[in-house]
């Protein structure tokens, strides 16, 4: 986009990119909140190879309802998006 | 909020907001990782108007609930398997490469100024801030609920030799893909996604 005049821009062109906090322990923010330090919450597993399964494929009811294949997905699935909402509120970017 | 002066502000009170990286190719990195490009990652559905659905309704007593269509829980899965992998390579959250960058070695330009109380990118909620070259935006007003604390169940305990694995109540289900959604919202309003 052209970057209108209005609008100021943070960084400078860097060939290798900018960075906003130099390490893991650098506290940092967004609209106003407290600095902090990345969220300390251990890295959730990946979510994209969940598997998901209907109620009615499995032969025993005739519904409509999709879940997950198994606890340990729902468990990932879970702590993977709590984990997100966790940080994004701590850093301001959505409301807490 | 009053602003402590020992909070470095990144921003200059431009009226019509405060970008971070100039365009989706430049390349930006929070927290010492290094700076990637916004994620090729196609665009997800929005999932603001998934509905859910409770097996009882069906006929059969047990109380998961879960998506109606493959196609929604599937646009679930795609929206937070996006928002994780750009979190995780941007260094919002743990998982992504943190190199060791030092002073001596950084080929990249650094945004804070190392002040021991950290940085603010955006003085206050109604400031106007994105990533990337998208359009300036302020946060979103919605709160959502934690979600720490959903339980789940799965269809099978409920008598039914069944294996779908869902949440127990309808509220529970509802603040989940509440939250979701307005996460999701943001980061595209912000740029971080695509």
């Amino acid at each position: 986009m052209s970057q209108p005049l209005e609008q100021e821009n943070v960084t400078e062109n860097s060939p290798d990119g900018c960075l906003y906090g130099r390490t893991s322990t650098k506290k940092i923010a967004f609209y106003g909140a407290t600095p902090v330090a990345r969220t300390i919450t251990a890295s959730t597993s990946d979510v994209s190879t969940t598997t998901t399964v209907s109620l009615s494929s499995a032969g025993a009811a005739t519904s409509t309802l999709w879940g997950f294949n198994s606890q340990a997905e729902i468990v990932n699935f879970v702590t993977a998006v709590s984990t997100m909402q966790l940080a994004m509120k701590q850093l301001g970017i959505i409301a807490s | 909020m009053t602003q402590p002066t020992e909070y470095e502000n990144l921003c200059y009170n431009a009226p019509g907001g405060a970008v971070f990286g100039a365009t989706s190719t430049d390349k930006v990195g929070f927290y010492g990782v290094a700076p990637v490009a916004r994620s090729q990652t196609a665009s997800t559905n929005t999932v603001s108007t998934t509905l859910g659905i409770n097996v009882s309704t069906n006929s059969v007593t047990i109380t998961t609930w879960g998506w109606a269509s493959q196609a929604e829980i599937n646009n679930a899965i795609g929206a937070v398997s996006s928002m994780q992998a750009a979190m995780k390579s941007l260094g919002l959250i743990a998982g992504g490469v943190d190199p060791l960058i030092t002073r001596s070695s950084s080929p990249f330009e650094v945004a804070d100024y190392g002040g021991t109380d950290g940085a603010q990118f955006g003085r206050t909620s109604t400031d106007l801030i994105s990533f990337y070259g998208a359009t300036p935006v302020a946060r979103i007003t919605a709160v959502t609920v934690d979600i720490s604390t959903a339980t789940t169940v799965s269809a099978s305990t409920n008598g039914v030799a069944t294996i779908p694995w869902g949440w127990s109540t309808s509220s529970e289900f509802a603040m989940f893909n509440s939250a979701i959604s307005t996460m999701q919202l943001q980061m595209k309003q912000l740029g971080l996604i695509a």
